[in-house]
């Protein structure tokens, strides 16, 4: 055998997991169910982007002739869509391998072990990325029109013998990952992770996997936008496997009839016994052969003790009429995108439709989010309404007779790293924020061409504080933009014009995206779209504008009739709507034992969360008021919120931490900010952070005392319709490993019809 | 970017079982693991005493199920520079060494 040193540094990557299941958590066996049930994650909010005047900021453009030869071409990210056929159809893999990494301008990309999606519409000719290249990329851009089906059939092929500690691999009991550190030359560290930490909140079982369909209004239950289901990798399991079997569940889906319980799956590929990749065998085998040396093990350190064993917890799943949580290698996500009618005696009537506009997936495990994300598990899904009066019709109308119609370009925004830094010994910095896998890539447009940017922040962590024009700036020597959508909802057009628009910043928190008009200078040249949190801040991209200037331009305040109108369901939620009023606190305790900071826990109303308890329920079709605060005295950092299936609009936000706004005299803090209608809808919009009160100041919010200060915490107020689905989802921290290490909730929609079972 | 690295625990032909391979260079920081392919139990250990780390038992692969992913441990990870010699605590024959080393040095 060949035992030269091979240099295994490019063959795996991942921290090491343990998975949900382990008897390390002192659970019972329902309540482990019920967890794994629920074990989704959530994304987050987006930051304070209520206009105000404080955040204009002077970046004054600096041309340059050409963009730097050295910085690479802009990478666009190849589009599966329904072409108008009424179907998205995709299969999409989970694989591991080595991806190469940009990690500093100038220097070769890095190789690394990563989890990445790949994906194609019918042909594996044609999966991006292509096998033929190893660069981290996001994963394939779904496009899909509102009322389309989306048929996607995923597949996890995670080879988990390229990562450590995995939930099936080297089990020891435990729960968590394992850090195992020597501090500093062989002196045992005894805070190693998970430290502090307690299953389920840690990082644990990455290589299992999900899609979470962010921004989405679609049932959240069973081949929805379900977070809760945990597909295992299993790469034995092809797309042959599957197809016929779902095949069979999207016809029905099709024809309007999405599974509601398990019996309506194809018996082959749930509990048939004579198929031997049908779920009831595959879990079985799993159950009985997975390596695992906790207590209770057997001698040859292989097989699962009852209690953890997955095909028991599905059975009883079953048995109880819930959708079980446990797959081995493929999932089938099928479900219809509303698109609103104001038809009520239409079959298909809702109350909200889907919003067309910038909205994306990736994975979503508890446990397992931040490594995942850091890895490149999230792509862009563009919803789109082409329609005489849809968001995008009009958007194309309105460029149809300028010299260049109107071309899209999707930014996903990434930072790939493969090691979380609590699982490290030395920590390490930020990586650096890639676009579509690329660290400061060109565009090329003409003089004066207007183009659609779709940006999405799929970072782990990262606040992007795109700035705008500097105050010298003019339309021949700078880029310019207008944006045109939140979170994937179109802005109203008195948003649109406000003067606020294209010269303010906007910061982007994790999860957020933008729609942006952006047009090039009508000077040739090399320019910048900038991001940082102060002028003139860090080249996102490079535009080299060249070629026959055209004309173009942005819609005006005349242009009210061309600007899309907004649908009748993105109106405002009226004060009168509002069936209930109710508090949200995010926070952050300390372990009295330790001033470390990694013992630091992320909590909702002072918990973390929690198996077998829903803390919020909501009643179907109600529109609620809630404020959310930001009581966190330790990090002092914004937490992004976000809540699944629904999006809601801001009202109010008091940040305390803002210097650009307009000291209240009454308070000595910033003034609260009412934006006024009509409101911009979210789906994720980060807390502002609490500020240590001074002598004299008021504090107009919840204030907290740490026991030597008081501090007056940040909040915003938001309503939200939760509209035409039932079911469990969740809201939680968009700073992922926030989320991983507890920072969630699990909610519930009823109806009025439901019956509550008491435990 | 820190990196992981994965040790091989192998049979060798003759030999016996070995890491493979048995040194490997690593930046402060990184990550070490091991991956099991005999059909046997390991549990590389590091040699003073008391050891300074330990992963846990790595289960062997089952040879009835041939298809199954090797079992593979925890992490070690080394915040200090230095020479780490280390042992299988259930087959004290096998060595291997990790040398953790700065980037620039």
């Amino acid at each position: 055998m060949d035992m030269t040193a091979r240099n295994v540094a490019t063959d795996t990557v991942t921290p090491a997991t343990r998975h949900l299941r382990r008897s390390w958590c002192p659970v019972t066996r329902s309540a482990r169910r019920q967890f794994l049930r629920r074990s989704l994650v959530i994304t987050i909010g987006a930051a304070l982007s209520v206009p105000g005047p404080s955040m204009l900021l002077a970046a004054d453009p600096q041309p340059g002739p050409t963009c730097p030869a050295t910085n690479p071409t802009f990478t666009a990210v190849p589009t599966i869509s329904s072409h108008g056929s009424g179907t998205l159809q995709a299969v999409i893999t989970v694989r591991s391998g080595t991806r190469n990494v940009p990690t500093a301008a100038g220097s070769p990309k890095t190789p690394a072990v990563l989890r990445y999606f790949s994906g194609y519409e019918a042909d594996p000719t044609y999966e991006w990325p292509a096998k033929t290249s190893a660069d981290a990329r996001p994963g394939p851009t779904l496009s899909a029109e509102i009322g389309d089906v989306v048929h996607i059939t995923l597949l996890n092929h995670v080879k988990l013998d390229d990562f450590p500690g995995t939930f099936d691999s080297g089990e020891q009991g435990i729960g968590c990952d394992q850090g195992t550190t020597l501090a500093k030359n062989g002196t045992p560290d005894p805070n190693r992770y998970p430290f502090k930490d307690k299953y389920p909140n840690c990082f644990h079982g990455s290589s299992s996997a999900n899609i979470h369909f962010h921004g989405t209004h679609v049932t959240p239950s069973t081949t929805g936008d379900n977070v809760l289901v945990n597909v295992r990798p299993n790469p034995s399991v092809t797309e042959a496997d599957v197809k016929e079997y779902f095949g069979q569940i999207f016809k029905s889906c099709k024809l309007g009839e999405e599974p509601r319980t398990w019996a309506q799956l194809p018996h082959g590929w749930t509990d048939s016994d004579k198929n031997p990749k049908s779920q009831k065998n595959l879990l079985i085998h799993y159950d009985r052969t997975a390596p695992y040396v906790g207590p209770g093990r057997n001698p040859d350190g292989h097989g699962l003790p009852p209690e953890l064993q997955l095909w028991p917890q599905n059975q009883l799943a079953i048995t109880n009429g819930i959708w079980p949580q446990w797959y081995s290698g493929s999932y089938p996500y099928c479900f219809q995108i509303p698109r609103y009618t104001e038809d009520k005696k239409d079959k298909a009537y809702v109350k909200m439709g889907q919003a067309p506009g910038t909205h994306w997936y990736h994975s979503h495990k508890h446990g397992s989010t931040s490594i995942n994300l850091f890895n490149g598990l999230a792509g862009a899904f563009i919803i789109t309404d082409t329609s005489p009066t849809g968001y995008d019709g009009m958007l194309r109308a309105f460029y149809k007779n300028t010299d260049l119609k109107l071309k899209q370009q999707v930014l996903v925004l990434q930072q790939i790293t493969n090691v979380l830094n609590m699982l490290s010994a030395t920590g390490g910095g930020a990586p650096p924020l890639l676009v579509n896998g690329e660290l400061t890539p060109t565009i090329t447009m003409q003089p004066g061409e207007v183009q659609l940017w779709r940006i999405v922040n799929a970072t782990v962590q990262n606040f992007v504080n795109l700035q705008p024009p500097g105050s010298a700036a003019t339309a021949a020597n700078s880029i310019q933009f207008k944006q045109t959508a939140q979170d994937g909802v179109q802005y109203d057009f008195k948003n649109y014009i406000k003067p606020q628009n294209g010269t303010t910043a906007i910061n982007m928190a994790p999860a957020n995206r933008v729609d942006l008009l952006v047009q090039a200078p009508t000077t040739e040249g090399c320019y910048q779209l900038n991001y940082g949190s102060t002028p003139p801040g860090t080249a996102l991209v490079n535009v080299t504008v060249t070629g026959k200037a055209v004309s173009m331009g942005f819609p005006t305040a005349d242009d009210s009739t061309k600007y899309p109108p907004m649908p009748p369901f993105l109106a405002d939620i009226e004060p009168a709507d509002i069936r209930l009023r109710r508090d949200l606190t995010y926070g952050a305790t300390k372990d009295p034992t330790t001033t470390d900071k990694r013992a630091w826990q992320f909590t909702i109303d002072g918990k973390q969360f929690q198996d077998q308890v829903i803390n919020q329920v909501m009643l179907l079709d109600s529109a609620e008021e809630w404020t959310v605060y930001n009581s966190d005295t330790l990090s002092g950092v914004r937490h992004p919120f976000h809540i699944h299936v629904n999006p809601f609009q801001i009202v109010e936000v008091f940040d305390p931490t803002n210097k650009s706004v307009t000291i209240d005299p009454q308070t000595g803090l910033p003034e609260v900010q009412r934006p006024g209608p009509p409101y911009i809808w979210w789906d994720t919009f980060a807390i502002p952070a609490p500020v240590q009160l001074k002598a004299g100041q008021k504090c107009p919010s919840r204030v907290v005392d740490d026991g030597t200060n008081k501090w007056c915490s940040g909040y915003f107020k938001m309503r939200s319709r939760f509209a035409d689905f039932t079911g469990q989802y969740v809201q939680h921290c968009h700073l992922l490993a926030h989320e991983d290490r507890g920072m969630m909730q699990l909610l519930e929609v009823v109806t009025d019809k439901t019956i509550l079972k008491h435990h | 970017m820190k990196q992981n690295w994965r040790i091989d625990i192998d049979e060798v032909p003759g030999e016996g079982t070995a890491f493979n391979p048995s040194t490997v260079t690593v930046a402060p920081g990184d990550l070490v693991f091991w991956r099991n392919n005999t059909n046997t139990a390991h549990q590389p250990v590091a040699t003073p005493s008391p050891p300074d780390w330990q992963v846990g038992e790595i289960p062997g692969r089952q040879p009835a199920f041939p298809d199954d992913p090797s079992p593979t441990s925890g992490t070690v990870s080394f915040a200090g520079t230095g020479t780490f010699a280390y042992i299988c605590a259930l087959h004290p024959n096998e060595t291997g060494t990790i040398i953790v080393k700065a980037p620039s040095s």
